[in-house]
């Protein structure tokens, strides 16, 4: 989490910035080049996200990394109301949802212009990559 | 080895609740500790096994046994599956003592969430917020997903779009916390409400309102399991042990499944039902986790008591209130009177089979489900108490 400067008028509390780590640096660099990499089990040929150090359906410790088309549809959706994190503060009411990627993991996203929108399960969503801090990019979704 | 009814809960007891400050948490453990003894008619030198479960206050831990004055315990654990520990803990003991390697076995639970000054939001909400993680849960964060309110949330909304679910319905089952709540002295909120009050309370994350969600309590539960054998001849009608189980489903966000409405209690409930020789049907009520109304409605389903999506219409018209056809969370569950993790459901079930229930008292309970549930639907652990051991 990004700390706000002490003192000034224009103090302004950053959003948290994701913090890649070992099992997560190949995501993160994926989002930096534009590309939304999930794991593949290379034994049943399975996808998964999170990252995972074997496959749950066959336990092979065997896997790649590629590259997940994009297209995805929602399974479930909130909007957030309680002020949780000042970052967030002047964008409450704000959307978030669970969307299925074509290949079959689930993941937790923000989404992007959707305002005009009634988000509904199934709706088609596709991948887009936003600039969150210097280098960091973040995957999110928007109706395809 | 079959365990039905050879074990026992022979007391329990249950501190002052709620905005309580300046008690530690070791404090409030000892207290529920020696109220368990006390209501059990035993005396802490009968104690040979000690089972903690600590919430946030980590200040609760192993050295609980020493604050206590407790020497050579023959079994000591502290044990943490988030909600679904008070039943894990149960289960534990139980195993532990049909073994032979222990025989009185207290389980506690204590927490002090709470501090002067700041919201009861706060405790929880504010948990990750002050502590980000790297890799995929700093993700979230960046994202705007705070607490455990938001994944409850999508799970809740994942019911409404699979199977017309209503927020109404929801509110149905806050709405019957509160009127048992009302008959509880212990509970934290008692003022009656109605549908109406739940649909007009501000969302926290839509669907999920102010009164879908539990309270945050300070205090402390603790239980005594013993033998069958014992148990008959101590001060209180024993709450005998006759059926238990967990599920656990893994993770969360696999392909191919419905995790947010189908979790661990079905599997728990096949398990626990099995060794009890009963179903859903025998169960005259059910004391439920109820971290959120959404949690009762779907907990419902999995153990049978109605089919799957059919959890909306099952708690309309106070089915699950005072005077209702299934009587669930009697003393007004998390929701309504306190929040003491899996402790809430198990304390109010021990209440009611040993007739302690006051005003709120059901008659000729012979069978009660309680359950206990962690993480986001994660974590699933339940018991069958029943008035006879057979």
């Amino acid at each position: 989490m990004s700390a706000s400067t002490p003192g000034g008028d224009a103090e302004k509390i950053s959003k948290p910035v994701p913090v890649p780590d070992e099992s997560s640096r190949e995501f993160f660099e994926g989002a930096r080049q534009g590309r939304l990499m999930i794991q593949r089990c290379l034994a049943c040929k399975n996808y998964r996200f999170l990252a995972r150090a074997r496959c749950d359906v066959c336990r092979s410790p065997e896997f790649a990394w590629e590259a997940a088309s994009g297209k995805a549809s929602i399974v479930s959706y909130v909007t957030m109301h309680q002020r949780y994190h000042a970052g967030f503060f002047d964008e409450l009411p704000y959307p978030l949802a669970v969307v299925e990627l074509e290949e079959g993991p689930r993941l937790v996203t923000s989404l992007v212009g959707v305002e005009e929108v009634t988000l509904k399960a199934g709706m088609p969503m596709k991948v887009v990559f936003r600039e969150v801090d210097e280098g960091v990019f973040l995957p999110k979704f928007t109706p395809a | 080895m079959n365990l039905k009814g050879k074990c026992a809960i022979a007391g329990v007891g249950i501190t002052a609740m709620g905005k309580i400050y300046g008690r530690s948490v070791t404090g409030f453990a000892t207290e529920a500790i020696d109220l368990a003894l006390e209501n059990a008619g035993l005396t802490i030198d009968d104690l040979d096994g000690l089972l903690i479960n600590a919430g946030l206050d980590t200040g609760l831990n192993l050295s609980l046994q020493n604050t206590m004055g407790l020497r050579d315990l023959r079994l000591l654990n502290h044990m943490n599956a988030f909600g679904s520990t008070a039943a894990a803990m149960v289960q534990f003991a139980s195993l532990a003592i049909e073994a032979g390697m222990a025989r009185t076995v207290a389980c506690v639970f204590a927490d002090t969430p709470l501090k002067e000054g700041s919201s009861a939001g706060a405790a929880y909400g504010g948990r990750g917020i002050a502590n980000v993680p790297g890799g995929y849960a700093s993700l979230l964060h960046a994202h705007g997903y705070f607490g455990a309110n938001t994944g409850y949330a999508f799970a809740a909304r994942r019911h409404m779009e699979l199977y017309g679910t209503t927020s109404e319905q929801f509110g149905e089952i806050a709405v019957s916390s509160r009127a048992w709540a009302v008959m509880n002295e212990r509970a934290q909120m008692r003022e009656p409400i109605t549908v109406e009050d739940h649909q007009n309370s501000r969302f926290i994350v839509e669907p999920l309102h102010l009164l879908d969600c539990c309270l945050v309590s300070n205090g402390g539960v603790a239980v005594i399991v013993t033998s069958a054998e014992q148990a008959r001849d101590l001060r209180q009608q024993p709450a005998y042990i006759l059926g238990m189980g967990q599920g656990h489903p893994g993770d969360a966000l696999r392909a191919g499944r419905e995790p947010m409405v189908e979790t661990g209690a079905r599997m728990a409930g096949e398990t626990a039902f099995r060794m009890a020789g009963i179903g859903p049907q025998d169960i005259q009520a059910c004391e439920m986790y109820d971290c959120y109304t959404y949690t009762v409605l779907v907990t419902l389903e999995d153990y049978g008591f109605c089919k799957k999506g059919e959890g909306g219409a099952f708690v309309e018209q106070g089915r699950l209130g005072p005077g209702g056809d299934l009587p669930v969370n009697t003393g007004g569950g998390q929701l309504s009177s306190y929040y003491m993790w899996g402790m809430t459901p198990l304390s109010e079930a021990v209440l009611q089979m040993q007739g302690n229930a006051g005003e709120r008292q059901l008659p000729d309970l012979r069978y009660m489900l309680v359950t206990g549930n962690g993480g986001i639907l994660s974590y699933h652990g339940c018991v069958i108490l029943g008035s006879e051991p057979s």
